[in-house]
């Protein structure tokens, strides 16, 4: 069989071509029914959320939630319009006695880290937002657990266990975070405890963003104070 | 019957004999490249807070979670420092020779580079990286290197040999091109309509409460400038508009539409670069726009383009010719 002139295509519609065998043209179809499938796939986890798609997930969840991640709200329905910040308190003490630090912005912190190279900010921001997601949506499992407790539910002892173990995983995150970036304090004195909180703080309405008042900050989760953990993981080397 | 064969058969060779997007795919190479060696050597000085054996994201955690999710992670080899940096290095060096070169035993190489380091560390996943893992899966597919790349004359020499002919490399390409150009419509047509069914997006004011959130404020001028009541009201219904329009530009057969259209989502990932310094998101969006635009449309660009320099040359010359003129007659009249 001679070769096919460079650019020049089959017309449509006419018999396979004797050097194409039938197989060989069937095999070519194998890749497009592997892109139907995976379109099928994207369809079902981008669908609105009903009883079939909850079903038809379930089918497509291992796969779809570890190699095709797909979350495209961005941004929406609700535009972001509170700034949430994590602040931190150390607490030391030397021959004077124990001494406490002035709150200060870890979220802040970490973003000015990220963006001390303009054009390639690096991930550190990233992880100042993780923190802060992760305080508060402690706030909103404490609201979940009053909630319970108000309407005298008997069993609320199981939201109050999952309370209990994403705060201690926060105290983690949070003091594996932050104690290296107190060790670069140089603190006058040995570090016995830190404590972090979480305060929400709205945007201006659009109609007010000329009023000279600012919207008051609100604390909304507080960790309390927790262990110091030192020789973690500098920020960087 | 015969019909329905005779149109089947044609279909299966419409998909396998000429491969379609070669430019857009190789233009989405090198963005997508350049946002993939951005992670890498931005995050060089904080690899080991981030996804070293001692990071914050527990390696045990990790090493568990691998092995749940049946997840794939060359990170979770070894928890051994020498093995971690090797592992990070090599992935920088792969995503800039996929860059450049882009071949695909390359791409195959870069997918399990960087799905490696995007499963260590799951707390920092945003858009741009889930956008990126699905599209570099895709491009596995594909010839994504027959333009501007030092391989792409060879590249283009092969293609031109088996073009006509129905080939399982070019139904792999074709497919995994237009799947790409699919995932892209997914994105802003999910986008647009969570927006569009939104109070501030429906108002007006949605950037403004962006701009106010210094997470998202990387340029000062950003809030300022979306505090003017007209311009925030554009800008906010500008994105909605053209991300609303991304799907009828991806189907159209007008091409001024497309262009119009792709170059106005572009605009928008430029201002969330510059105002929010989302600069990975920004050019792994674009990436995957890239690729909506068809090698036609490329084609005439280049043409349009070409046929402009022409113009300003002769123009050019014409000028020169006229100011040549009178020095000339001077000189004669000497």
């Amino acid at each position: 069989m001679t070769a096919p002139r460079a650019g020049t295509a089959p017309r449509a519609g006419t018999a396979p071509r004797a050097g194409t065998s039938r197989w060989r043209l069937l095999s070519m179809g194998l890749p497009p029914l592997l892109g139907l499938a995976l379109v099928v796939m994207t369809l079902i986890v981008n669908a609105p959320v009903s009883p079939a798609r909850t079903q038809a997930y379930k089918a497509v969840a291992p796969v779809a939630d570890t190699y095709f991640r797909q979350s495209w709200m961005l941004l929406a329905p609700y535009s972001v319009d509170y700034n949430g910040e994590v602040f931190y308190q150390v607490e030391y003490e030397n021959a004077t006695g124990t001494h406490t630090t002035e709150p200060a912005s870890l979220s802040r912190k970490m973003a000015g880290t990220a963006r001390e190279i303009r054009l390639a900010p690096n991930r550190m921001g990233a992880v100042g937002l993780y923190l802060g997601v992760e305080l508060g949506s402690l706030h909103e499992k404490q609201a979940a657990v009053d909630d319970a407790r108000k309407k005298a539910l008997s069993d609320f002892s199981g939201p109050q266990n999952e309370l209990a173990a994403l705060s201690e995983a926060a105290k983690t995150d949070t003091a594996t975070v932050l104690s290296p970036l107190v060790d670069e304090l140089h603190l006058d004195g040995r570090v016995t405890r830190l404590r972090a909180y979480y305060t929400y703080t709205p945007v201006k309405r659009f109609d007010d963003r000329h009023s000279p008042e600012d919207p008051t900050s609100e604390v909304f989760t507080d960790l309390g104070w927790f262990d110091y953990r030192p020789g973690a993981q500098p920020w960087t080397d | 019957m015969d019909r329905l064969k005779n149109s089947a058969a044609s279909a299966l060779r419409g998909v396998s004999s000429h491969p379609k997007y070669l430019v857009g795919l190789s233009l989405c190479r090198i963005l997508l490249g350049l946002s993939t060696t951005l992670y890498y050597v931005s995050n060089i000085p904080y690899r080991d807070f981030l996804w070293g054996p001692h990071s914050y994201s527990g390696f045990e955690a990790f090493k568990a979670l691998t092995g749940d999710q049946h997840i794939f992670s060359l990170y979770a080899l070894s928890d051994g420092r020498t093995w971690f940096n090797l592992v990070y290095f090599v992935g920088l060096a792969v995503s800039l020779a996929w860059t450049v070169l882009g071949s695909r035993s390359l791409t195959v190489v870069h997918v399990v580079f960087m799905t490696s380091i995007y499963h260590r560390n799951y707390t920092m996943w945003e858009g741009g990286d889930a956008l990126t893992g699905i599209v570099l899966i895709l491009m596995m597919g594909t010839t994504a290197n027959a333009h501007f790349s030092p391989l792409a004359k060879r590249v283009r020499a092969r293609l031109e040999r088996r073009a006509g002919e129905p080939h399982l490399r070019t139904s792999l390409h074709n497919t995994a091109a237009v799947l790409i150009v699919f995932q892209a419509c997914v994105v802003y047509a999910v986008s647009a309509l969570w927006k569009v069914a939104a109070p501030q997006w429906q108002e007006g004011t949605a950037l403004y409460y962006i701009s106010h959130v210094w997470q998202y404020t990387y340029s000062s001028a950003f809030p300022q400038l979306m505090d003017s009541l007209v311009l925030t009201a554009i800008v906010t219904y500008f994105t909605i508009v053209v991300q609303l329009l991304a799907v009828p530009a991806a189907l159209t057969s007008r091409r001024w539409f497309r262009e119009a259209v792709v170059l106005g989502i572009a605009a928008m990932h430029i201002g969330i670069m510059a105002g929010m310094g989302l600069m990975t998101f920004g050019l792994a969006m674009m990436a995957i726009d890239a690729v909506i635009v068809r090698d036609a449309d490329y084609e005439a660009l280049l043409r349009r383009v070409r046929l402009l320099r022409e113009r300003v040359a002769a123009r050019r010359g014409d000028r020169k010719a006229a100011a040549e003129e009178p020095a000339a007659e001077e000189l004669s009249a000497a």
